[in-house]
C-alpha cells in the first residue's frame, strides 16, 4: 500500500464516528492537561490508559496520539500568559511568550502559536506518511557517539540561549547541571548526593523545576510589585489578532521549526523539548530580528512552538514504523497496543493497516480540530488575564501542586517546587538567566548516559566519540555555530564592510 | 460591595454551623473507616513501584482491573517510581495491613535490592506478605538476522573463542537480563560482556538493530516477534525450560544443558499482618483473576504463567536472593 | 514605595564566591563515588565533570563582579514590598509543609483563605468563601473526577 493509498485509507478510518470522537476527546483532554503546570501528557495518558483498554486499538491509540499533542498546543498556553510552562516542552516558549504578553500582544501570540502548531504538525504527518519506513532508519543510525555529540554540542550552544553575559548563562547551567546528578543514577543504579534520604533517589523532577523557576518566582515577582501592577485593558478585538508584520516575520521561523521538529522527534530522548531549545538557538543564529529575542520576538515563539508539535507527531514514526518507543508517551501508547494484542513491529503497517494509517491521518484530523478548538479559546485565555490577582493566583498556585505532586505522586517535587522557586527569584534578582538551568538540568543525564554508554560499548576505547562520520558531522555543525558570530564580526573588521550585514551599517 | 444585608451576629451564626457540620462529616469519616465492615467495603488502592511508561504497567493494569470485578470494589492503580522499585514498594510495605494497600513486587526489588541496599524496610519474606504470582517474564538472546550465527551453539561458539569481546546489550546493569548474563556466564565458565543501555529496553534492542552490538538480552517479547517477521533478528534462545509462546523457535537453554535459574519475576505482595480473613479473600481472589481465561489471553503477550501459593512464592523469593548473592560476589571479585 | 539597592559587584562576587565553595564540597562528595574503569566508567566521572564546570562558571561570576562599576546596583525590595513578599514565602511554606498532613483539600483551603486576605483587601468572610469555593471545584475536577491521588488527611495515622 503506497503512501497515497495508505492515507486514503486512513482517513476512510479515521473519519469513523468513534475515531473522531476518540480525537476530539483525546485533544481536549490533551489541552487542558498540557495548560495545567505539571500536569504533562504522560500522567494524562497513563490516566486514561484504562479506559483506551475498553477501546478498540485504533481509537485508543488515537485517542492517545490527540493527548499528546494536544498538550503540546495547550502546555504553551500557560507559557505565554502567566509564564508557567505547562511542560517542559514549553519553557522556551515563556521567554518571548510572556514578555509579549506583558506588551499586551497576548491573544497575537496565542494565534501564532496555534498556527504555528498546526503547520508543524501538518507537515510533519505528511512527512511521516510519505517516508515512515525509511525515518524509521535514521532513528538507528544514532548510538551513543552521535547522541553525545548531540547532547555534548548542545550544551555548549544552548549555554547562551536567553542571552546576557557568559557567567550569568554558565553559573545557573552548572547549577542545572548538578541538580541533574542528584539522585539514583540508571546505570549501575548508584545513589549520588541522596544523604541517605530515600526520597533523593528519585532525583530533581524537571516539571517541578520548570514550575517553580519560571511560573511560582514570577509570581513572587508579581506579589512584590503588587502596588505597582497595571491592570490589563480590557482587549480589542483588532489586539487579538497578529499584526501584519508578526505574520511575516512567523513564516521562516515557521519553516526552520518544522524541518528542526521532525528530525528531532525521530531520535530517542525528550525530542520535543530538545527540539524547542535547538530552533530557539536556530532563530538567534540566523533570524533577522535576533536583536529582540528575549524581549519578546515573535520568532521565539513561533520557532519553538512549530518545533515542538512537528517533533511530538514525528516521534510517532519509531513507534510505528520499527516497534520501538522512544520515550514515555510512546512507551504508554506501545503498552495499550500489547494489551490489544497489536504486535509492533516493522510488519505493523502491513499486519494492522488500519492502527498504522488510522493514527497517522488522525493525527491530520487532530491538529485541524485543535486549531479549530484553541482558535475561539483564546479570547478566553486572554480574559482570564483580567482577573485580579487575589483570585487568580492562588488558584494558578493549587492548579500547579496537583499538577506537580502527580508526575510522580511524590510530595518531594512540591517541595522541590519551593526551594526551587526561591533560587529562581533570587537568581532572577540578581540578573542571572534561567533558561540554561533547565539545559543543564535536561541535558545532564543525557550527556553522561551516552558518554558512559559509549565507553562500555566500545570496551573502553575513546575513539568512538570521534570516528562516526555522524558525530563528526555534528560537532563540525556546532562549531559553525559557535563561530558564527564571532568569526562574522572578524570578517567585517578585516575587510570592511563586505560581510552582508542585515542592519545597514552607516559605514557604507 | 455589600453582598447580604445580615447582621454580624447573624454570620456568626451562620459560620459556627458551617463548622460544626464541617467538624461532624469529619467526624463521620474518621468513623466509617474505624468500622470493621466485611473485606473490602471501599477502594483498594494497588501500588505500582515503577512509572507509567515500564514493562510492568500492563500486567499490573489487567490484573487491578479483573480484580475490581472479582471484589466489587475500586482497584486504582498508582505509581510510585524511584530508587528501582524500593520507594513504592517500601511504601507497600510500611503500609496498614487492612487490606486496602497492595502492589506489584518483582525479583529484582525483592531479592535483588537488599542485597545491595542495607537501609529498605524489607529484607526478606519475613517483612511483607506475598499474595500470589502474576507471571514470569523469561530473558531471550537475540542477534540480527543477518549475522551468521544461526543457532545457540554457533553464538556460544563464537564467544568461547572471543571472550570478553562479544556485547550484548541489556536495559541497566545489575537488571535481571544482566544478572541472567552472569549466572550464564559463571555456570558455562563463558565471558560475554553485557552492555548497558538504560531507558528502557527499546535501547537495548535499538543498539543490536544498530550494529553497535553483537546480541541483545531482552526480558520478555514485547515487540520482538514484530521484528522476528520482519527479517530482522533472529532469536536464538531463551533462558527457560521449554519453549517460549511468543517465540516457539527459540531454543531452551535449559534443555541444551546450560543451567540458569533467574527470570523477572512479577509478584503481588502485600504488608505483613494481614487479618486472616482479609488475606484469605485477597489469595483467592488473586488466584481466580491469575486463572482467568481473559488473564491467560493478556499473558500471551509474553508471561509465563506459573500459579503459586504464597509459602511457596516465599521459597521462590528466598531462592533467587540466594542466586542473587552468590553472583553479586562473584561480580565485585573481578578486577 | 522606595527601593534598597545592592551592589551588583557584591552580589556577584559572593555569588561567585559561594559556587566555589559548593563546587568544592560538590567534588569532595564526588570523588568517595567510585569512577570504574575505561570499559566500564562509574557513577564518580560525570559529577567530578559537573564540579568542575561549576568551578569554571564560579570563576566566571567573579570576573563579572569584579568588572562591574561600584556604582552600579541592583534593586531589591524594600518596606511593604519586602513584608508582603515574605509572607508569601511563608505561606508557600507552610502550605507545602502541611500538605502531606492535612491533606491537599484542607491545606488549600487554608492556603487560598489566607493568601487572599494578603493580596485583596476583602474581608475574611469573603476570602473563606472564595477559597471554598475554589478548593471546591478543584477538588471535583482533579480528585473527584480524574482521580489524581493527592494526599489526603493523615493526621491521626
Amino acid at each position: 500500500m503506497d503512501a497515497l493509498d495508505g492515507i486514503l485509507y486512513g482517513l476512510s478510518v479515521a473519519f469513523t464516528f468513534n475515531n473522531l470522537l476518540a480525537a476530539l476527546v483525546g485533544a481536549l483532554a490533551g489541552t487542558l492537561i498540557g495548560v495545567l503546570p505539571g500536569l504533562g501528557p504522560t500522567a494524562g495518558i497513563a490516566m486514561i490508559l484504562p479506559l483506551s483498554y475498553s477501546l478498540d486499538p485504533t481509537s485508543g491509540l488515537i485517542m492517545m496520539a490527540g493527548m499528546f499533542y494536544g498538550a503540546m498546543y495547550g502546555g504553551s498556553t500557560t507559557a505565554i500568559l502567566v509564564n508557567m510552562p505547562g511542560e517542559s516542552a514549553s519553557v522556551i516558549t515563556c521567554l518571548d511568550g510572556y514578555k509579549l504578553t506583558k506588551k499586551g500582544r497576548a491573544g497575537a501570540v496565542l494565534t501564532v502559536v496555534a498556527a504555528g502548531s498546526f503547520v508543524g504538525g501538518v507537515i510533519s504527518v505528511v512527512g511521516v506518511m510519505l517516508f515512515a519506513p525509511a525515518l524509521a532508519e535514521v532513528g538507528l543510525l544514532f548510538g551513543p557517539a552521535e547522541f553525545f555529540a548531540l547532547t555534548a554540542g548542545g550544551l555548549l550552544l544552548f549555554s547562551r540561549i536567553s542571552g546576557g553575559t557568559l557567567a550569568a548563562g554558565i553559573f545557573p547551567m552548572a547549577i542545572g547541571l548538578m541538580l541533574s546528578t542528584v539522585g539514583q543514577e540508571a546505570v549501575t543504579g548508584q545513589d549520588r548526593f541522596t544523604f541517605g534520604l530515600a526520597e533523593l533517589t528519585l532525583g530533581v523532577e524537571l516539571v517541578a523545576l520548570v514550575v517553580g523557576l519560571y511560573g511560582i518566582a514570577e509570581i513572587m515577582s508579581v506579589v512584590e510589585a503588587l502596588q505597582k501592577q497595571v491592570k490589563p485593558l480590557p482587549v480589542k478585538l483588532r489586539d487579538m489578532f497578529p499584526s501584519r508584520q508578526e505574520w511575516r516575520r512567523s513564516v521562516a521561523p515557521y519553516g526552520r521549526g518544522t524541518v528542526l521538529g521532525f528530525i528531532f522527534g525521530l531520535l530517542p530522548g525528550p525530542s520535543a523539548t530538545l527540539a524547542s531549545f535547538a530552533a530557539y538557538r536556530l532563530e538567534q543564529a540566523v533570524s533577522k530580528y535576533k536583536h529582540e529575542l528575549g524581549e519578546g520576538a515573535i520568532e521565539g515563539v513561533a520557532g519553538p512552538e512549530t518545533a515542538n508539535n512537528a517533533a511530538a507527531t514525528s516521534s510517532m514514526v519509531p513507534l510505528l514504523a520499527l516497534g520501538i518507543p522512544f520515550g514515555p508517551v510512546t512507551a504508554l501508547m506501545l503498552a495499550a497496543m500489547m494489551v490489544h494484542g497489536v504486535q509492533p513491529g516493522p510488519m505493523m503497517m502491513t499486519a494492522h493497516p488500519q492502527v498504522f494509517w488510522g493514527v497517522i491521518a488522525s493525527m491530520l484530523v487532530g491538529n485541524v480540530m485543535l486549531v479549530i478548538l484553541n482558535v475561539p479559546l483564546i479570547s478566553v485565555w486572554v480574559s482570564l488575564l483580567r482577573v485580579p490577582n487575589h483570585i487568580f493566583l492562588p488558584i494558578i498556585l493549587m492548579v500547579a501542586s496537583v499538577g506537580c505532586y502527580s508526575v510522580r505522586n511524590s510530595m518531594l517535587d512540591v517541595g522541590m517546587l519551593f526551594v526551587v522557586a526561591l533560587i529562581g527569584y533570587t537568581l532572577r534578582k540578581l540578573e542571572f538567566q534561567l533558561a540554561p538551568m533547565v539545559v543543564g538540568l535536561v541535558l545532564g543525564p543525557l550527556i553522561e548516559k551516552h558518554m558512559r554508554e559509549g565507553l562500555f560499548m566500545s570496551l573502553g576505547e575513546i575513539s568512538v566519540f570521534y570516528t562516526s562520520p555522524i558525530a563528526i558531522a555534528i560537532w563540525v555543525l556546532v562549531l559553525v555555530v559557535l563561530l558564527l558570530e564571532p568569526l562574522r564580526q572578524l570578517f567585517a573588521r578585516a575587510l570592511g564592510i563586505k560581510v552582508k550585514k542585515i542592519i545597514p551599517e552607516s559605514s557604507e | 460591595m455589600q453582598v447580604c444585608k445580615c447582621t454580624t451576629s447573624c454570620w456568626i451564626a451562620r459560620l459556627r454551623l458551617m463548622l460544626a457540620t464541617l467538624l461532624a462529616l469529619l467526624l463521620t469519616g474518621f468513623t466509617f473507616s474505624a468500622t470493621a465492615q466485611s473485606y473490602p467495603n471501599r477502594a483498594i488502592t494497588f501500588v505500582v513501584p515503577y512509572g507509567p511508561a515500564g514493562s510492568t504497567d500492563p500486567i499490573s493494569r489487567q490484573f487491578a482491573t479483573q480484580l475490581e470485578k472479582v471484589l466489587g470494589v475500586e482497584v486504582n492503580v498508582e505509581n510510585k517510581p524511584g530508587g528501582s522499585g524500593t520507594i513504592g514498594f517500601g511504601i507497600i510495605a510500611r503500609a496498614k495491613p487492612d487490606g486496602y494497600t497492595i502492589g506489584l513486587g518483582t525479583n529484582s526489588i525483592l531479592a535483588y535490592q537488599p542485597l545491595v541496599n542495607q537501609n529498605l524496610p524489607f529484607k526478606t519474606p519475613e517483612n511483607y506478605q506475598p499474595i500470589a504470582k502474576l507471571g514470569e517474564m523469561p530473558v531471550i538472546l537475540v542477534v540480527r538476522a543477518d549475522s551468521s550465527w544461526k543457532t545457540l551453539e554457533e553464538f556460544l561458539t563464537h564467544v568461547k573463542n572471543n571472550p570478553n569481546k562479544i556485547r550484548a546489550s541489556v536495559s541497566g546493569l545489575r537488571t535481571v537480563p544482566d544478572l541472567v548474563a552472569q549466572e550464564f556466564n559463571r555456570n558455562s565458565e563463558l565471558k560475554l560482556r553485557t552492555i548497558p543501555f538504560t531507558g528502557g529496553s527499546g535501547e537495548a534492542l535499538l543498539a543490536l538493530l544498530g550494529n553497535r552490538v553483537e546480541a541483545t538480552l531482552f526480558t520478555g517479547a514485547v515487540g520482538i516477534p514484530g521484528q522476528v517477521q520482519a527479517g530482522k533478528v533472529r532469536v536464538l534462545a531463551v533462558f527457560k525450560k521449554g519453549t517460549y509462546d511468543p517465540v516457539p523457535e527459540a531454543t531452551s537453554t535449559i534443555d541444551a544443558g546450560y543451567q540458569t535459574t533467574l527470570s523477572a519475576q512479577f509478584y503481588v505482595m502485600a504488608p505483613k499482618g494481614l487479618p486472616a480473613d482479609v488475606l484469605k479473600k485477597l489469595v483467592s481472589a488473586s488466584t481466580q483473576v491469575i486463572s482467568s481465561a481473559q488473564f491467560a489471553t493478556f499473558a500471551k503477550e509474553g508471561y509465563a504463567l506459573d500459579p503459586k501459593t504464597p509459602e511457596a512464592l516465599s521459597a521462590e523469593i528466598v531462592r533467587d536472593t540466594q542466586t542473587f548473592a552468590e553472583l553479586l560476589k562473584i561480580l565485585e571479585q573481578k578486577p | 514605595m522606595s527601593n534598597r539597592t545592592i551592589s551588583k559587584r557584591t552580589a556577584y562576587l559572593s555569588t561567585g564566591g559561594f559556587g566555589l565553595l559548593l563546587s568544592a564540597g560538590y567534588v569532595a562528595i564526588a570523588m568517595q563515588l567510585p569512577f570504574g574503569e575505561m570499559d566500564a566508567p562509574g557513577a564518580g566521572l560525570f559529577p567530578v565533570l559537573v564540579g568542575a564546570i561549576l568551578c569554571f562558571a564560579s570563576i566566571a561570576t567573579i570576573v563579572e563582579g569584579w568588572k562591574t562599576p561600584r556604582a552600579e546596583g541592583i534593586e531589591i525590595p524594600a518596606g511593604q514590598d519586602r513584608a508582603r513578599l515574605f509572607k508569601l514565602i511563608a505561606l508557600l511554606g507552610l502550605y507545602f509543609g502541611t500538605m502531606p498532613w492535612l491533606g491537599y483539600t484542607l491545606s488549600s483551603c487554608g492556603f487560598a483563605l489566607l493568601l487572599m486576605r494578603l493580596l485583596s483587601p476583602l474581608s475574611w468572610l469573603r476570602c473563606s468563601a472564595y477559597a471554598a469555593l475554589m478548593t471546591g471545584t478543584i477538588y471535583l475536577c482533579f480528585i473527584a473526577l480524574l482521580k489524581v491521588p493527592m494526599p489526603s488527611f493523615a493526621l491521626f495515622f
